[in-house]
């Protein structure tokens, strides 16, 4: 028998073994490499980042969105609106192209600073506080309303050309309206004056009413809002890949318990409207003509948010100045059972349709909750049903009223 | 003496039994456990450990200790290599045996090559769209991009409590909390009760909490981390990255989620979600996000045309197909290849399967999108090599006992 009695082998194979393993730890090492096009950015197919909406994505027909009129300046060509914008242009010049769009948003698009933030980010600009964002802005005439125009200069963080963002903001009662030019530097600025024209001319189809969702103010949201979403995502072609644990999101927005509404009297002439994702009731009212005006009750834990905040939303969406703490303590007060609810009673202008509107809401703290109810609508509608909205809410029966 | 002893342990074939009846107990309770922990966790925790301490059935925790896969795995390969080296003979009886003894070897230390060294990945693309790069389906990696230069930190570096100082990034990462599977929530502005969970970015828009670990195989973990950034200038914010906002598919699915709130108001909210994160020190940017781990490749992939065939009448998938175009710069090479089920594309050591796919035409609006699954594995042959070995081997040991019992009876 010739026994390989030496274990000199085993070293050797130990080693091929350390150094199998060692190549496999390699993934927990930091890895640092250059790529040719940097996609960092996230842009799946169907979500786009915001405001930098690439064109392909058309919008199917008879879409909700709002229509604009507008004045096409010369060497602008018209592009096809894509699902977001309403319109779309694009400036060519010098073998140099800008991407001009119109982007709607609904009530919740959130503050400028942030927004404007956004742009800088886009073109390579650190971010700034929100009070220095809004020191930048300059003055321009949207539709004849005033509006804030961002005139921002950076580079592509991808390629390093220049560029520059016009972006003007106009926050009307329902939206607010991003227009944006983003290209070549210098095409942009000799762009400008065209621009500012643009703006000018704009004119808003009078009749524009945003599908629910766009204008859906996040006031109306209940209090089990941190559970919107159903568990699974519904919405996914059955090929699609499983999205993760959807849990947190939450269960599905259930209708509204009936034992959740308060126990009221419709009065006569309100007729019960379609009722948004976050409305406990909504009504409708008819006046003389084609006047109207709408009731939206809804509800919220704590305080909703602040009744500060609240009320100045509903400035906002008049285009009436935000009021400070003072002047909100100096708002009526309405005795609704024994609880105390603050009135608010507004006119001002839809920025839309530049028509006249008044708002009356009572904010109700009750059981730990808020309850909201907004009349608003044609000025004379509102006075005619001021008085019965009062009543209204007093005539309530609250579910968590214990 | 003790040397011999050694020896004697590792060589002995009762050792070699007793490690089989281990692995025989650990696949069983393995199997078991994948219905109360789920397929990847038994995998890691069951047969890539060395110790299995304590262990599910039928809903209930075991305590008992096991020898995990690897412990199991090392020790047969000791067991079967000093065996192999010690009882080596060169004689023409043993010829067999030695071959048989080596393809096992050979399987074992594929398996584990295949364990360490293999990778599944996705390459997902809509049509028109060319990828040199495709994504792990089950590891992270936290990357800051300035300008072209990607610094990839992986999730397994992002534990509680860890700081991570690269020479490529001007700051340190410290690592608040990492959640290996995480939720997210949008914070509407008039609900956002909770302080946001960072001063900036993402966190603002997002609430993120950590969440169980997923079980069922068609779901995967989506990590997030908080963390500090803290320069030589001291702290540059706290941020959260997360790839509910880092992978496309993620994104997509909480549009799709939020899609009962109204198309836009979906569109919207994903569209906050991929808004960049950036961080400025020195006059250079670095934008992060969280995703899969990413693996590039020298050559890249185009995406032509999909196409999803049907049975007439049903959903029920009867083809799908890829048709790609290889773009390899360095050879020069630039063809078109077709991928379907079951006609992988085999290039540059990876294997491409048609996976998922979405068609567009069935979905109006949607451009049509193709999932390959990826898989590089280096030792993908070992298999098929130690099988041909230990057959070559019983078969020679038979034919060497044939013969001899032939001539035995001959010579009778």
């Amino acid at each position: 028998m010739k026994h390989l009695t030496s274990l000199n082998a085993l070293p050797l194979v130990a080693s091929a073994l350390m150094l199998l393993a060692n190549t496999g730890c390699g993934r927990d090492d930091v890895k640092v490499y250059h790529v040719a096009t940097n996609d960092t950015v996230v842009n799946p197919p169907g979500v786009l980042a915001p405001m930098a909406m690439p064109s392909g994505m058309v919008m199917p027909a008879g879409n909700s969105q709002p229509k604009i009129k507008y004045t096409l300046p010369t060497g602008w060509k018209e592009k096809t609106a894509t699902q977001m914008r309403v319109a779309s242009f694009e400036i060519a010049g010098d073998s140099k192209t800008a991407d001009v769009s119109v982007i709607p948003l609904g009530a919740m698009s959130g503050g400028d600073g942030p927004n404007v933030n956004r742009w800088r980010g886009q073109i390579g600009l650190a971010a700034l506080a929100e009070a220095e964002v809004l020191k930048t802005a300059e003055k321009v005439e949207i539709a004849g309303q005033a509006a804030d125009l961002y005139d921002l200069a950076g580079t592509n963080p991808g390629s390093g050309n220049a560029q520059r963002i016009l972006g003007a903001i106009l926050h009307g009662d329902d939206a607010a309206w991003y227009f944006k030019v983003i290209g070549d530097s210098t095409l942009v600025e000799n762009n400008k004056t065209a621009f500012v024209n643009f703006l000018k001319s704009v004119q808003f189809d009078k009749n524009a009413a945003f599908p629910t969702p766009s204008a859906m103010d996040m006031s109306q949201l209940p209090p089990s809002h941190p559970a919107i979403g159903g568990a699974d995502a519904g919405g996914l072609p059955p090929s699609h890949p499983k999205v993760g644990s959807m849990g947190g999101i939450g269960a599905p927005v259930p209708p509204v318990d009936p034992a959740d509404k308060p126990a009221w009297t419709i009065p006569a002439g309100w007729q019960e409207g379609p009722l948004a994702q976050f409305l406990i009731a909504k009504f409708i009212v008819k006046g003389d003509g084609e006047a109207s005006a709408a009731i939206n009750v809804s509800r919220l834990a704590g305080d909703g948010g602040g009744l500060l905040s609240n009320v100045n939303r509903w400035h906002q969406q008049l285009s009436i100045a935000a009021i400070n703490g003072e002047e909100l303590a100096k708002l009526p007060v309405l005795d609704v059972g024994g609880v105390k609810a603050t009135l608010v009673d507004i006119t001002g202008n839809s920025p839309l349709s530049k028509q006249p509107v008044r708002l009356v809401g009572v904010v109700l703290p009750l059981g730990g909750q808020t309850w909201f109810y907004k009349l608003m609508g044609d000025p004379t509608v509102v006075t005619q049903q001021k008085e019965t909205l009062l009543q209204f809410v007093k005539s309530a029966k609250y579910p968590d009223a214990h | 003496m003790l040397i011999k002893k050694i020896v004697g342990f590792f060589t002995s074939l009762r050792l070699t039994s007793v490690l089989l009846g281990f692995a025989i107990i650990l696949v069983f309770v393995g199997t078991l456990a994948q219905a109360d922990e789920g397929l990847y966790a038994v995998q890691a925790n069951y047969f890539k450990h060395w110790l299995v301490i304590g262990f599910h059935m039928f809903g209930k925790k075991i305590p008992f200790i096991l020898p995990g896969g690897y412990l199991i795995g090392t020790l047969l390969l000791v067991n079967l290599v000093a065996t192999h080296v010690y009882r080596f003979e060169l004689a023409p009886k043993k010829i067999g045996i030695q071959f048989a003894h080596a393809g096992i070897i050979l399987l074992l230390i594929g398996q584990l090559a295949t364990d360490l060294l293999a990778r599944e990945l996705q390459m997902r693309f809509v049509e028109g769209e060319t990828r040199s790069y495709s994504d792990s389906t089950g590891e992270y990696e936290l990357i800051f991009a300035a300008g072209n230069e990607i610094t990839a930190i992986p999730a397994s570096r992002l534990q509680p409590g860890a700081v991570v100082s690269v020479n490529s990034l001007p700051f340190a990462v410290h690592v608040k909390s990492f959640w290996r599977n995480s939720d997210v929530n949008f914070r509407a502005p008039m609900m956002a009760n909770a302080a946001p969970l960072a001063t900036n970015g993402l966190a603002l828009s997002f609430d993120f909490k950590p969440a169980e670990d997923v079980k069922a195989m068609d779901q995967r973990n989506i990590p997030t981390v908080v963390m500090e950034l803290v320069g030589k200038g001291g702290s540059l914010g706290t941020w959260v990255a997360s790839v509910w906002a880092g992978e496309p598919a993620q994104v997509e699915g909480v549009r799709n989620y939020y899609m009962q709130m109204g198309a836009d108001m979906a569109q919207k909210i994903a569209g906050q979600l991929v808004v960049p994160q950036t961080v400025t020190v020195a006059g250079k940017t670095f934008t992060f996000t969280m995703r899969p781990a990413r693996v590039y490749h020298p050559f890249s992939l185009t995406l032509l045309k999909a196409t999803h065939t049907v049975y007439p009448g049903t959903d029920i998938p009867k083809d799908f197909r890829s048709r790609v175009r290889i773009d390899n710069p360095q050879s020069g090479e630039q063809r078109e290849v077709e991928i379907s089920m079951n006609h992988p594309l085999r290039y540059g050591g990876y294997t491409y399967y048609q996976y998922q796919m979405t068609q567009g035409e069935m979905h109006p609006g949607e451009q049509s999108f193709s999932a390959l699954q990826v898989v590089h594995n280096p030792s993908w042959l070992t298999p098929y090599i130690g099988c041909g070995m230990v057959g070559v081997g019983l078969v020679i040991q038979f034919f060497y006992h044939l013969s001899g019992f032939v001539t035995k009876r001959k010579t009778k």
